[in-house]
């Protein structure tokens, strides 16, 4: 047998120095990653599965002066990140960002109020990282928006004053018109009464933009009141289309409605609010639809929400189009619609969805294409919202312009619907 | 060389092993086979009139006696650092190690 004691022996000087100098390749590694972590812009915390921080960046230090890593990684990560969410004004609980079992979780709107009462604007992202089966650590970054923010705010606020400061002339001119179109109806020869109407709709249309910029920036700016109640579902729904009917038979289309399915449900919605979204979506079908009609369909669709699809025969939407209905002044390509058919402030869309997320719901869009009809769809609660006050405010509201459309068909309203409507354009 | 030179090169060398090999077999190695005596790495003080080539040479020597050339490249990676402090203290063959 041959003997192979001298083979398999390794000099042990020999596996010391293999052994250092792998660990040597290891702390240089490791450096490397510390600088690398030191340098990014963004805060970043790496918490176990306890939630206590095991590292933590210079910019995370600096934001959150006030904690330490201490050495046996016991500060918890909820006594330093006290995020709020700024949609719902609620507090984040990172538990529920991290070891998630996604890989991957973003919140777009958090802030953090420092010491001194300073705010600051981040977006808040996790990501689970998984050694082995039993090791796993989540990585928090923060990235501070906080400078974006506040130039948006400046923004929304200018638009705001200019918006406001716009209504009151708006206000005076449409009153005049309507003056000259009622009382000045007989010496005007017809030329002029058609202009007299082409400014009369083109006022209405601007006041609308002006009404829906206002609403807009209120709401980005919190300030939006939103009052919700109980509701049946079947009587709310149809009280809430009262006044389309009329509009829809003057356009020769039907206006039908279904909520049989969800008899003896009830919903939680701001009534006001339910209005204008059904006012918006039904008024665009209408808008749209030249024969056939439109259909509302109220459906459940589990213990939480209902769904109401408003389905009609109309010009349909096209792929490209869908993605940018949502959107601010998204409208449809005019090349199948003539401009004053589209009409519209292109905000109304956008409105809807604002208010139907707000009250916890999600809204949606389906066409088959071109010409093949489409069909809206919304989700409502049927229990109550989180995150809404109950509560209402003096501080009311300037509805959309959406209710003057109701009245107004003809672009020469009676006098009777231009005092309501003076109501609700004045504040 | 002044003593708070040569506490800092000593200091720093003992730190960049202790971060390989780990503190207690770094400060085993430097109080053993070196003599330099310490509880932890900020509170290293060499007695008055030390030979600086004779404490570096020593730890240098320390250490790659247990753990190699790797070790060794260590130490002269630090001591590159100082080259101005140790151009006329440290031996020619250290010297052209850390040119």
């Amino acid at each position: 047998m041959k003997d192979n004691t001298a083979q398999q022996h390794i000099p042990s000087q020999f596996i010391t120095e293999e052994i250092y100098k792998r660990n040597k390749e290891l702390v240089e590694e490791r450096r490397r990653i510390e600088q690398l972590l030191l340098n990014i812009s963004d805060a970043v915390f790496v918490v176990n599965k306890d939630f206590k921080i095991t590292l933590a960046n210079i910019v995370a230090k600096n934001i959150f002066p006030t904690f330490t890593i201490t050495q046996d990684d016991s500060t918890d990560i909820h006594n330093v990140l006290k995020l709020i969410n700024e949609k719902t004004n609620e507090p984040i609980d990172i538990k529920k960002q991290c070891f998630t079992g996604k890989d991957k979780e973003i919140l777009y709107d958090t802030s953090y109020t420092d010491d001194k009462g300073e705010k600051k604007y981040f977006i808040l992202k996790t990501s689970t990282i998984q050694y082995d089966e039993n090791n796993s650590e989540c990585l928090i970054t923060l990235s501070d928006i906080t400078k974006q923010k506040l130039s948006e705010r400046a923004k929304d606020d200018f638009l705001s004053v200019a918006a406001h400061e716009l209504r009151t002339p708006l206000t005076i001119i449409k009153s005049y018109l309507w003056r000259l179109a009622s009382k000045g109806s007989a010496t005007l020869d017809s030329d002029q009464k058609a202009n007299v109407t082409r400014i009369q709709s083109a006022t209405e249309r601007l006041i609308n933009l002006v009404n829906d910029i206002l609403n807009i920036s209120r709401f980005e700016q919190g300030r939006l009141v939103f009052e919700i109640s109980k509701y049946h579902a079947e009587e709310i729904l149809k009280q809430s289309i009262t006044g389309l009917e009329l509009k829809a038979q003057d356009n020769n289309i039907y206006l039908h409605i279904n909520t049989s399915n969800v008899k003896g449900t009830n919903i939680y919605v701001d009534k006001d609010k339910l209005v204008e979204i059904m006012f918006n979506i039904i008024g665009n079908a209408i808008k749209f639809t030249k024969k056939g009609g439109i259909t509302v369909q109220a459906d459940k669709v589990d213990k939480d929400f209902i769904k109401v699809s408003v389905i009609d025969t109309g010009v349909g939407i096209s792929k490209e189009d869908m993605t940018s209905l949502f959107k601010k002044f998204g409208r449809l390509d005019n090349s199948y619609t003539t401009v004053a058919e589209s009409g519209g402030t292109g905000l109304g869309l956008f409105i809807v969805k604002m208010y139907i997320e707000r009250m916890g719901g999600k809204i949606g869009v389906h066409s088959d294409g071109v010409g093949k009809g489409s069909t809206f769809w919304f989700t409502l609660s049927t229990k109550p919202i989180k995150g809404i006050s109950d509560k209402s405010s003096t501080n009311t509201i300037v509805p959309t312009g959406n209710k003057l459309n109701a009245f107004k068909t003809t672009g020469i309203i009676s006098k009777k619907d231009y005092e309501k409507s003076k109501v609700n354009t004045i504040v | 060389m002044n003593k708070s030179n040569l506490e800092t090169i000593v200091k720093e060398i003992v730190q960049q092993q202790s971060d390989v090999m780990g503190f207690g077999l770094a400060k085993m190695i430097a109080n053993k086979k070196a003599n330099i005596e310490f509880e932890s790495i900020s509170e290293i003080t060499l007695p008055d009139n030390t030979d600086p080539n004779l404490v570096i040479t020593s730890l240098i020597e320390s250490y790659q006696h247990v753990f190699g050339e790797p070790s060794k490249q260590v130490c002269y990676d630090v001591l590159k650092k100082y080259k101005s402090e140790i151009v006329n203290v440290v031996s020619e063959a250290i010297l052209s190690k850390v040119q």
